[in-house]
């Protein structure tokens, strides 16, 4: 690869892989740095809907990104236990790319699990539940390094009534 | 799970004395209850089933509620909101699925029934195989016994016995009035809505909404959080009092302390706009924060209205839906929105990603949880119970923190269910 090459997808593969990983991990502070300083990450209610202006299951800038994170490292009680996360990733495609902005398509489907009910009485605690949605990632090349200039995760079951998703997803 | 009770009666269920308050784990988790709730105070109430924003003209439609009925709430060709079942008079096949849309018949998918958007039957295909004069009792869906309409919210009732909308209200109607005049030309359009569904009695969220107690503990992280990043200040003291009202409905009322800096400004504006457009007085009483109870499915929260729709004993969905205030500026409507969409503040976000709720729901779950057991068989809800003051006939007022609201909701319930 050149300074300046266009994102393959292998390249696009690698990014998401990693970028998953460090959620998977736990290490959102490591995550929060993978975006641009003008960067989104949205999770839709609607597709198409103007999330200025209309709900949004999640539409963080990086300031509320911020305070997400910072949130989960409080006592958090719809995040006490923690998530458990494993992103698995597919369908990869690179669809445009140019030296300095790209754009990348995949799937994912997210295995979630709050542990620490060992009693079993908790709907929702030590129960699996899979979240399946499309992305699409908006990544720019910044001093050689290619960052997330917006991510969007359209949830399949997105504007049905959802249980507690206050995790990163 | 076995019943606690007998179906005769529930008033035993809820134990009142001068200084304690009490209601039965089983109000909670009993199916046979929950059954007769849907029965004596959903389809006998005055059940908020859409706004009139949604439906604004001949042919719109959105579905909705009542309990567990479900229903087509629509304007007509009168111009007219129509309530009526959302099931065909053939087989009961749900005639309708969608959100909302447009429609020029409600045709039923099964064998082609149709009806007007008014729910009067349109059509009953295969007239001639049907022996002469029959089906002419058919007349269309079956609507509901009653509808009403105030301020825009629709209400309707399976019951041709609930008062007049505006006596079911009684004194509430002050405060919903309040909530409504926000917007300067008096009303409002409700958007698209936030969705969430939690495992646990639907009364939990009713309960929830005007407990002004539990915010220091369950909210502790999300409050930190803002504080942190310099959007709230907790230094300011919460003040504010409780409501409740014959009738099951209640208020929490606090003062506007949760604008974020960078709003402020606009908050002040709008603030001054309210003063001149309704006088000094009257506009300090409405520009407060207030989660007003319409009994049983409706709040009236931060800009948004928030409805709660039970599906079994403990599984609730909640709507939220913002609010456009009509007739308000754009830059007020665009502040108000942007406190409400971004998480800067405590009326901020999600019912289930966001900062502030997010936690709630999971309190519920953990109340179900607890509750379950059936041998933890009492809940109180006493904070306050002394100092309880007699505004009217028909509306108490108690502290912030007073579990009042509350108590109010359980005493309309023993009402509906004794």
């Amino acid at each position: 690869m050149t300074r300046n090459s266009p994102l393959t997808r292998t390249e696009a593969e690698a990014f998401l892989y990693m970028e998953a990983r460090l959620i998977d991990e736990d290490k959102l502070e490591e995550w929060l740095t993978l975006f641009t300083a003008d960067g989104i990450y949205s999770i839709p209610s609607e597709e198409h809907a103007d999330p200025e202006a209309e709900t949004s299951i999640m539409y963080d800038d990086a300031n509320q990104r911020e305070k997400r994170v910072y949130q989960l490292r409080q006592k958090h009680l719809a995040q006490d236990p923690r998530s458990r996360t494993i992103h698995y990733i597919s369908n990869v495609e690179v669809e445009e790319t140019g030296p300095g902005e790209a754009d990348v398509r995949c799937n994912v489907m997210i295995v979630e699990m709050r542990p620490g009910d060992h009693q079993m009485l908790q709907p929702g605690l030590a129960e699996p539940r899979s979240f399946a949605a499309r992305c699409r990632y908006r990544l720019r090349r910044e001093q050689e390094v290619w960052r997330i200039a917006h991510k969007q995760v359209v949830l399949i079951n997105r504007d049905l009534p959802l249980q507690n998703i206050s995790f990163i997803l | 799970m076995a019943s606690h009770v007998n179906t005769s009666g529930f008033s035993g269920l809820v134990r009142e004395t001068p200084s304690d308050f009490s209601v039965h784990a089983s109000v909670y988790t009993d199916p046979a209850i929950f059954d007769a709730e849907m029965r004596n105070i959903f389809e006998r109430s005055w059940c908020y089933v859409g706004h009139e924003s949604e439906i604004e003209k001949p042919g719109d439609f959105r579905t909705s509620a009542v309990g567990r009925i479900p229903v087509i709430v629509s304007r007509g060709d009168d111009g007219k909101v129509h309530v009526n079942i959302n099931a065909c008079r053939h087989r009961g096949t749900v005639v309708c699925r969608e959100e909302h849309g447009n429609v020029r018949f409600f045709v039923c998918p099964y064998h082609g029934w149709s009806y007007h958007r008014d729910g009067s039957l349109n059509n009953i295909t295969d007239r001639d195989n049907f022996a002469e004069g029959w089906g002419t009792d058919i007349k269309g869906l079956v609507s509901a016994n009653r509808t009403a309409v105030y301020r825009g919210m629709i209400f309707a009732s399976f019951s041709d016995e609930v008062p007049p909308l505006e006596q079911h209200l009684g004194p509430l109607k002050k405060y919903v009035d309040y909530w409504f005049d926000h917007a300067l030309n008096g009303s409002v359009r409700v958007q698209k809505p936030w969705r969430a569904t939690y495992s646990g009695n639907w009364k939990l969220q009713l309960e929830n909404s005007t407990d002004g107690w539990h915010a220091r503990y369950v909210h502790i992280s999300a409050l930190k959080t803002l504080s942190q990043f310099g959007t709230y200040n907790p230094k300011v003291g919460w003040t504010g009092c409780t409501r409740g009202f014959t009738g099951g409905h209640g208020i929490l009322e606090r003062p506007r302390i949760d604008i974020p800096p960078d709003l402020q400004g606009e908050f002040d504006e709008y603030e001054r706009i309210l003063e001149k457009q309704y006088g000094e007085q009257r506009s300090k009483d409405m520009f407060v924060r207030r989660h007003i109870t319409l009994f049983p499915n409706l709040q009236l929260m931060e800009f948004k209205l928030r409805v709660i729709q039970p599906v079994s004993v403990n599984k609730t969905i909640v709507y939220e839906y913002p609010v456009e205030l009509i007739g308000t500026q754009e830059h007020i409507n665009k502040a108000i929105h942007t406190r409400l969409l971004k998480e800067v503040s405590i009326s901020s976000g999600s019912p289930v990603s966001g900062m502030v709720n997010a936690d709630d729901v999971e309190i519920f779950a953990r109340s179900q949880a607890g509750l379950t057991s059936g041998r933890m068989e009492w809940v109180r809800l006493a904070r306050g119970i002394h100092r309880e003051v007699a505004v009217s006939d028909d509306e108490l007022s108690g502290q912030d923190m007073d579990e009042l609201p509350q108590r109010s909701l359980y005493r309309e319930w023993v009402r509906r269910m004794g």
